[in-house]
């Protein structure tokens, strides 16, 4: 099984907003093995994040899902940070994220990018 | 069978105050398997959860938000218990810091006290989200559960004498029998 890691970015310019953003999977690729958050501030994604997650127009993820939830510090393997998805079909291989920025007194608002990765199966 | 998770909002915004609340699960659902817990902080005293100045030997307490219970409806026992901390404040205590040489000086005393917003490199204050294990939800297996009484007490605003705004966010993944009535005649 050979597998493929994608990353898509979201960039946050706003406090208190949503983001919607669809991604496109390439077409041989069967199935979503695992997803991570990351950021390049990831103290305001673990303070202030929530998503929305779909995979081919199925939630996997609902409204306000917390983005600490899908983060992994340094403390675990690298072998070990994807979430499992098992083997989630990828359809028509689109992913649609819509990220919610909320205040929180512990992490002052500044522009910060939310990525999201991906680990594909090839076909 | 078919996996999907549930959010409850728990909003506290007076010290002490108590949360009864009522999750409704679908009908379909075979049985809950696991619960996760999350905190959004909207109001508290100025550096309430600042954790210790970096480079302290020192262990800090936790701040314990609340206490969290969950029961099923008709059964007696609580089924899930937890006790809600702000974060984890010595999670980086075992860490080894480089600092830069920072010779003393007046100008630069007065200095320090600017506010510097979160840029990403400011992890030995913050190191919870850096530092953190994977998180996953406590496992359970609770069958033949149509609705979730809880309850939740808040202690921060004890502690602090302050009315504390917060979110709890619980998490409920259930397990789903997901019965289709596409093939049947008449629907």
């Amino acid at each position: 099984m050979q597998t493929v890691k994608k990353r898509f970015d979201i960039p946050v310019t706003e406090p208190n907003k949503v983001f919607s953003k669809s991604f496109e999977l390439d077409k041989n690729i069967v199935s979503v093995k695992g997803i991570l958050f990351t950021s390049d501030k990831d103290d305001l994604l673990y303070y202030r994040g929530s998503q929305k997650v779909e995979i081919n127009k199925e939630e996997i993820f609902p409204e306000n899902y917390e983005s600490k939830l899908l983060l992994s510090g340094i403390n675990v393997s690298p072998n070990n940070r994807y979430y499992d998805m098992g083997n989630q079909p990828a359809g028509n291989g689109t992913i649609k994220v819509d990220y919610k920025d909320t205040d929180d007194t512990r992490a002052v608002f500044v522009p910060y990018r939310v990525s999201l990765y991906v680990e594909c199966v090839l076909q | 069978m078919k996996e999907q998770v549930l959010i409850q909002a728990i909003g506290i915004y007076r010290r002490s105050q108590q949360n009864f609340f009522q999750v409704k699960l679908p009908r379909d659902t075979h049985k809950i398997i696991g619960v996760e817990t999350g905190l959004l902080v909207l109001d508290s005293p100025p550096y309430a959860f600042s954790p210790l100045q970096a480079g302290s030997d020192l262990i800090e307490r936790n701040n314990l938000m609340g206490v969290l219970q969950l029961k099923a409806n008709g059964r007696p026992d609580i089924f899930y218990a937890k006790e809600i901390f702000e974060r984890d404040l010595n999670i980086g205590a075992g860490e080894l810091k480089v600092y830069p040489y920072d010779p003393p000086n007046e100008r630069r005393l007065g200095l320090r006290r600017i506010f510097v917003p979160p840029d990403g490199n400011s992890f030995d204050f913050s190191p919870s989200c850096t530092h953190g294990t994977k998180r996953e939800e406590d496992p359970l297996n609770i069958c033949g559960c149509t609705a979730i009484n809880g309850y939740f007490k808040d202690s921060i605003g004890e502690v602090f004498g302050y009315d504390v705004s917060y979110k709890v966010m619980l998490y409920i993944w259930i397990e789903r029998q997901m019965i289709s009535n596409d093939n049947k005649p008449g629907t």
